[in-house]
């Protein structure tokens, strides 16, 4: 269960993060850059792609960011599921034969005690990272790519390739976590609105 | 603590034969179809089962005792001619925490912890074959319940004793018995559309009890030969 709440971590503090990635020339740059993003809005498509499905199984949501480290991560589409983080923790709803029903698992406690790492990943601090090793590629589409430390997780992710907006600082295009050959998923973001308001209550509520 | 008088003794004592009586299934009792209707009942016990290579994506809600659940999405594979399944699991971000085949034995791809377990592949995959994959041979008894629905029981194949029942609205039902007649799986098919169910509940009686909660998301006919690990479809969704 260990692995799969820190896969769940992982993915989730990298999503929530990655908006705040400056335009990326260096890393001091995107430090620079990161600063000054205080609030993300979003539009999102997940496309998963396995040798078992002829086509990728694709899921739309929204994402909502607000500095330090508020997120709502909301799938609309197939599964209606809602992760809500706040200072007061992590949960998760997804519609079930009972309705709108809190995960009660525990499965995603253990986030909770990492979310302090945020803020690193909101300083623009991914050299630094305690999981993964982080490899900035300039080039009209600027990529990083990041590799994980331990082997462990390197079981799970063998890479994830973060693609940022050529033209709009602070805008990233697409995350790409590849788990192993032929399997990986793609989140394609859209309709990117930085530093707008956004009601506290979005992060509190389901 | 308060002693039992011979009366209250005798109560209990009845009291926990009657739920343990209630707890286990009897198995349904079948009014024997005629002879020469007995072969089209047979062939309506095989509505539940895919008769060519299909592809099935569903949204998995995961029961378990005390009522915590989560959700998960699932792609199985069926190959009916040669009895094999493949299935994959994932978390809703796409995480992959299962992914194996049955193809005369059990085959493990990926197993993330907890589902890294041999018990849990053997027993997922069995209970993807029960879903998907007709019983072997021919029923060992045929005919209709009170009620009119049709049912075939097959005996000694996968579990000792398996039922499957077709209501008269199309939607059916799989249950699987052991030796001693104790219902071991119950699978119940809804909202039956173009021979496709939307959605499936499947309940497992052992020691930790657990239930399945199906939606379709897809299904579509694979191609045969596309069907081990380089799928090939012709697009049809329900």
């Amino acid at each position: 269960m260990y692995c799969l709440k820190k896969y769940c971590f992982v993915i989730s503090v990298l999503l929530s993060c990655v908006f705040l990635l400056g335009w990326a020339d260096s890393w001091e740059s995107i430090q620079k850059e990161s600063a000054k993003i205080k609030s993300v809005k979003a539009q999102f498509t997940q496309s998963k792609h396995m040798k078992i499905l002829a086509r990728p199984l694709v899921s739309k949501g929204r994402f909502y960011f607000q500095a330090p480290d508020s997120v709502r991560w909301e799938y609309v589409s197939p599964v209606k599921s809602i992760l809500l983080m706040n200072r007061d923790g992590i949960r998760r709803y997804t519609q079930g034969s009972g309705g709108l029903t809190e995960d009660k698992s525990g499965s995603l406690q253990a986030m909770q005690v990492v979310l302090k790492e945020i803020g690193q990943w909101s300083k623009g601090e991914f050299t630094t990272n305690e999981h993964f090793t982080a490899v900035l590629k300039k080039g009209s589409e600027p990529t990083i790519i990041m590799t994980p430390r331990e082997k462990g997780l390197a079981a799970m992710i063998s890479r994830i390739v973060i693609t940022l907006s050529s033209d709009r600082p602070g805008i990233l295009k697409s995350v790409k976590i590849y788990e192993n050959e032929g399997n990986y998923t793609l989140f394609e973001f859209s309709d990117v609105q930085i530093n707008g308001k956004i009601a506290e209550s979005l992060f509190r509520d389901a | 603590m308060m002693a039992m008088t011979p009366t209250r003794r005798y109560g209990f004592a009845v009291l926990i034969m009657a739920s343990f009586l209630f707890s286990c299934s009897r198995l349904p009792v079948i009014k024997p179809a005629e002879p020469a209707a007995a072969a089209a009942l047979i062939e309506q016990c095989g509505r539940p089962y895919p008769s060519v290579p299909y592809r099935f994506v569903h949204a998995i809600e995961v029961i378990l005792p005390g009522g915590s659940s989560g959700t998960m999405m699932g792609v199985t594979i069926v190959d009916p001619k040669a009895a094999s399944v493949q299935s994959a699991m994932m978390t809703l971000e796409g995480f992959v925490v299962f992914e194996g085949a049955y193809d005369k034995k059990v085959i493990v791809d990926r197993a993330v912890p907890p589902f890294d377990k041999p018990e849990f592949a053997k027993n997922m995959l069995s209970d993807v074959r029960l879903m998907y994959l007709a019983p072997e041979g021919r029923p060992t008894n045929a005919g209709t319940l009170k009620d009119g629905a049709v049912i075939c029981r097959y005996m000694g194949t996968r579990y000792p004793v398996m039922d499957v029942i077709v209501y008269r609205d199309g939607s059916w039902e799989i249950d699987a018995y052991s030796e001693s007649e104790e219902a071991k799986r119950r699978i119940r098919a809804g909202s039956v559309k173009n021979g496709i169910p939307e959605t499936v509940e499947l309940k497992a009686y052992e020691a930790w009890d657990y239930t399945l909660q199906m939606r379709l998301i897809s299904a579509e006919p694979v191609a045969r030969e596309a069907t081990p690990l380089s799928p090939e479809t012709q697009p049809q969704r329900y």
